[in-house]
């Protein structure tokens, strides 16, 4: 069969690239974890560069990383993000283990000068294109709105990574979708990463170490969204000492507690955040009955259980609680659970393997005595999976593994009381199984030039029980068929191949290339531009076919002025498949048949993105600029025309500048323009049964006005002491209070029905806020 | 229903924190002027079966009708009878011997001095008694608003739809609302009918009148995608509501019930 001989073909080229070597001189391997000295974290994406020499890698999701060499003298760096670099000099005789600690660096005594790399996101060497990588620590001076930080945010500053809307945290990255972004927590699948209905994200920065988001030339191990991937990392807990962190601000208390179980070896962490806008509201007679908050708690433990293997257990548990006088009441949030260990089989050899629950629901009710109703969805995923990291020779390095998750979907269930209008509805439960194998093969044929080969089989199993339905193009049943559990209802599968190239110009600048395929197989069905709890999500089915995208995308990469300032330009073009949107006047709230209320059609995106960084000295910061175009052409929408896509916006262009003032005041800003959005205003006016009505006769062919904003930020350092430490933060959001428009309305005027007035509601002027951060 | 119920609940909550509206101009594109089918058949003599013509109009104009007058408009009862509806006033046509019955389809035919040729048709369905009109509390963020809840009771098996048209004072309150029988089948209906704007705010001494139509499927998605989608609110992507009317227009041709009940607010 066709998938047979794809592995086959894929195998046989992994073993071409490194089969050309094996006879060639015999590799001996430095391995071994990079950590942070003072507190133990290991460290992720670490650069471990050969000096006058071509050879390098970076650390993985875990600290681990692996080189072969051949037999030689090598003078070695080890450097990271905000950490000092380490040199070590080695005689490599025979395959050698070198764990490193990497001390904080000393802004303050070293005047401000780190050399190395210290993004590890865009670089220059490698093949690896379309990622970007934060650290917390990179982004806690920038500000943001309500002084939360925020990763979500903070990313929407990068090329490529657009904002949902003023003050959310949903991102559309290159012209996709909100939904076609995986956003996964410790491996764990986040089907809803938003608090507050986007204003917020479900990710608590004091819980979290890191974010890499790839655009583009996702690695093969990465599969089922078709836009992006948002790997973020929990912390794993200071193993050196117990600590206390935490932060009072105007939306939200922050309360970090880790420390060591056995010293150096194993660790706990938990942080927990809790908005307590709702206890200021209680002040208010008018808002007593209301309930309007959210939380959420990250737990992590891990520990070593010998020299080659450790276990990490995490958790997230998040909830938003939004109520009404008792009489409405709705809730919702995600839980998710990761065990992981990690087996070193030898120097070259690493293991993880993974076992996640995610789950996400949501629950509705009213109660007036009545009508008692709940309304209740839920999403549930079980993965295990397994990845295997090969280092073969200093030539190759062989990634490879498997994934296997079981959805279970309650898409929707309604009951009520006896006396209640409603009568009680459960909706099929919906199984499926989505499972990938993949391969990919690092290989470094010469000193200038990086090749990964890589592909990843996918696919999805449909599975009964429940009813199935057969629709015509009008979208109306023909025929319902029932399957028991454990049938096959409709099986998927794709080939998903993952190719990129990588060529150093000189030492300082590289040019990459690269064709990435990604299936998406799970989709968020939703009717309106802003994120709401009740999206649902729905699974392939025998109707909803899976989402593909092509991405082709070129990049130019280059250190200038002394390794002081970064240049990068990537341009992409995707092509999509499959994309849904619904039919006009669908109706989506537990609706049984819900897939004869979609359209699917065709999706294309294009643009080039600019960045400039600063990487080191007293300002650093970057420009950011983005000219792009996304475009949808669905049958039934739009004369079946092509259209822009609500993700459409032609410019976007971010600036972030730190200014270290003095040992004691850090000062930001950041300033953004942007297109306003892609929206569909009236061409024409009615009246129909005394109703104004609105004649629309091309879909998002108008604009919204272009956005723009300033914010300003401040932190500063109070007292430090050999224990504690402890900070102000200041920011003013929308500095220079810009009305941005939100929505725009069209509406019979309150006085004289007979005229129409247009408005425009805008969300944030002059938001000011100061939280106060310790740590002891 | 009750994703509406969020979104006004959300909208609340946005503007007590932060939000401000604004009126603004905005450059518009117009669209060459559309025929517009405004028709109904009811079952009573007082709404009585009118058929309204006119096109669309510049946004920014008043709201004043545009009239489509001159043409020849017909209404076949199932086969039968075939009558005939003069202009009665500019772009207002109308038989007031045609008084509409239920289970009967009603056939709309209208040919324009253009010679365009328009059709329509509707069937009336059982008519669904609308029992009671009651004044109730309705909470929202930060205040308790005063809502109408029509009382009616489903009669058993699916395929029941509604509409609702509200009266304040004497004046037509712009909101439509459409119910299907999907969650409420051979039950009794207790839905308050939530105005979505602020300036509609009921207060004590408001004379509140509700109007029922029982409608067919067509016209149950024509003003449920209307109040989705043609309002000029932003609850969904705009588009235009889904028409029953073949050729190049429209709009709505409805055979429904018509009751009415009336209650002041306390």
């Amino acid at each position: 069969m066709n998938i047979r001989k794809t592995v086959k073909a894929l195998f046989l080229l992994s073993f071409f690239c490194s089969a050309g070597n094996a006879i060639a001189q015999k590799n001996y391997t430095i391995s071994g974890s990079i950590k942070s000295k003072n507190n133990g974290e290991s460290i992720i994406g670490a650069s471990i560069k050969v000096l006058n020499s071509n050879y390098g890698t970076t650390s993985n999701e875990y600290g681990f990383y692996s080189i072969s060499l051949l037999p030689a003298t090598y003078r070695i760096v080890y450097s990271a993000i905000g950490k000092s670099p380490d040199t070590i000099s080695i005689n490599l005789v025979s395959n050698t283990e070198k764990n490193i600690s990497l001390a904080d660096a000393n802004y303050e005594l070293t005047g401000i000068t780190i050399t190395g790399n210290r993004s590890s996101g865009r670089s220059v060497t490698g093949s690896q294109m379309g990622i970007e990588r934060l650290s917390v620590q990179e982004t806690k001076n920038i500000p943001v709105i309500f002084g939360e930080k925020d990763l979500l945010k903070t990313i929407q500053l990068l090329p490529g990574i657009k904002t949902a809307g003023d003050g959310s945290s949903g991102i559309f990255v290159r012209g996709g979708s909100t939904d076609q972004n995986q956003i996964i927590l410790d491996e764990a699948n986040i089907y809803n990463a938003a608090h507050l209905f986007g204003f917020f994200s479900t990710f608590n920065s004091d819980a979290v170490k890191d974010i890499a988001v790839y655009k583009g030339g996702m690695p093969a191990q990465y599969g089922g969204r078709l836009s992006s991937v948002l790997d973020i990392r929990m912390n794993e807990g200071n193993n050196q000492h117990t600590a206390v962190s935490g932060s009072l601000g105007l939306i939200s208390a922050k309360l970090n507690i880790e420390g060591p179980i056995q010293k150096n070896k194993s660790s706990f962490l938990i942080t927990g955040r809790r908005t307590y806008a709702d206890v200021f509201l209680k002040m208010d007679e008018k808002y007593k009955g209301n309930q309007l908050y959210f939380y959420d708690l990250n737990a992590k433990l891990n520990y070593e259980l010998g020299k080659k293997d450790k276990l990490y257990l995490s958790g997230y548990f998040g909830k938003d609680i939004l109520g009404f006088n008792n009489q409405f009441k709705t809730n919702w949030g995600n839980g998710t659970g990761t065990l992981r260990w990690n087996h070193i089989f030898n120097s070259r050899l690493f293991l993880n393997t993974s076992l996640i629950f995610s789950n996400y629901n949501y629950e509705f009710k009213v109660r007036n005595g009545t009508n008692d109703i709940r309304i209740f969805s839920q999403i549930r995923d079980w993965n295990l999976k397994q990845d295997y990291q090969y280092s073969i020779n200093n030539k190759n390095n062989l990634r490879f593994g498997w994934s296997g998750i079981y959805h279970i979907i309650r898409p929707g269930e309604i009951t009520a009381n006896a006396t209640s209008s409603i009568s009680n509805k459960v909706q099929d439960k919906r199984f499926s199984y989505e499972n990938a194998v993949y391969a990919s093969n690092v290989f470094k044929p010469t000193k200038n030039l990086t090749v990964t080969l890589g592909a990843r089989l996918s696919g999805f199993n449909v599975m009964g029980g429940g009813s199935f339905f057969n629709i015509d193009e009008n979208g109306t049943i023909k025929d319902t068929i029932k399957y028991e559990r454990g049938e096959v209802v409709k099986s998927y599968y794709n080939l998903e191949p993952r190719i990129a190239v990588g060529f150093m110009l000189n030492a300082a600048s590289s040019i990459k290339a690269s064709f990435t395929r990604n299936a998406q197989y799970m989709h968020q069905i939703t009717n309106s531009n802003g994120s709401s709890p009740l999206d649902k999500w729905a699974s392939t089915s025998n109707i909803i076919k899976p989402q593909i995208s092509n991405q082709f995308s070129v990049g130019y990469y280059a250190n200038v002025l002394m390794n002081n300032y970064e240049f990068t330009a990537e341009a992409y073009y995707k092509e999509m498949e499959n994309v849904l949107d619904y039919r006009n006047g669908a109706d989506l709230f537990l609706n049984e048949t819900v897939e004869a209320q979609l359209l699917f059609g065709t999706g294309r995106a294009y643009g080039l993105e600019l960045m400039l960084k600063k990487k080191t000295g007293i300002i650093t910061g970057w420009i950011s600029y983005t000219l792009s175009k996304s475009e949808r052409k669905i049958n039934g929408i739009n004369n079946n025309k092509w259209y822009n896509a609500t993700q459409d916006r032609t410019h976007d262009l971010s600036i972030v500048g730190i200014y270290q003032l003095s040992k004691k005041w850090t000062l930001s800003g950041n300033f953004v323009f942007y297109t306003g959005n892609a929206v569909t205003l009236p061409t024409g006016k009615y009246q129909v049964n005394g109703q104004t009505a609105y004649y629309y006769d091309s879909r998002n062919a108008d604009r919204m006005p272009n956005y723009h904003r300033l914010d300003l930020g401040a932190t500063m350092q109070l007292k430090k002491t050999k224990k504690w430490t402890k900070e102000l933060v200041f920011s003013l959001y929308n500095v220079y209070g810009r009305e941005n428009a939100y929505t725009i309305n069209f509406k019979d005027n309150k006085e004289n029905p007979n005229v129409i007035e247009i408005t425009q509601t805008s969300l944030f002027r002059w938001v000011p806020s100061v939280s106060y951060n310790f740590k002891f | 229903m009750e994703k509406k119920y969020l979104i006004i609940a959300v909208s609340v909550l946005l503007f007590s924190m932060t939000g401000c509206e604004k009126v603004i101009d905005l450059e518009l594109k117009h669209a060459a002027p559309v025929i517009v089918v405004d028709g109904q058949v009811t079952n009573d003599l007082t709404a009585g079966s009118v058929v309204k013509l006119s096109y669309t109009n510049k946004v920014k104009s008043d709201n004043s009708i545009v009239p489509l007058t001159g043409a020849n408009v017909t209404i076949q009862e199932d086969n039968g009878a075939v009558y005939s509806l003069p202009e009665v006033s500019t772009g207002v046509y109308q038989n007031k011997g045609l008084v509409g019955s239920t289970n009967k389809t009603y056939n709309l035919r209208v040919v324009t001095t253009d010679g365009l040729t328009i059709t329509s048709s509707s069937k009336m369905p059982v008519m669904v008694n609308f029992d009671s009109l009651v004044v109730e509390d309705f909470p929202s963020f930060g205040k308790v608003i005063k809502v109408v809840t029509p009382y009616f009771n489903d009669p058993v098996g699916t395929g029941n739809n509604y509409t609702f048209f509200m009266y304040k004072n004497g004046r037509l309150i712009k909101d439509a609302f459409a119910f299907d029988d999907v969650f409420i089948e051979g039950r009794k209906s207790t839905f308050p009918l939530i105005y979505s704007r602020e300036a509609d705010e009921f207060k004590k001494g408001d004379v509140i009148d509700v109007v029922m139509n029982c409608v067919d499927n067509a016209n149950y998605k024509y003003w449920f995608s209307f109040s989705q989608s043609s309002t000029g609110r932003p609850f969904a992507v705009p588009d235009n509501p889904v028409s029953n009317i073949k050729g190049k227009a429209i709009g709505i041709f409805s055979a429904h019930t018509y009751q009415k009940r009336t209650v002041t607010v306390q």
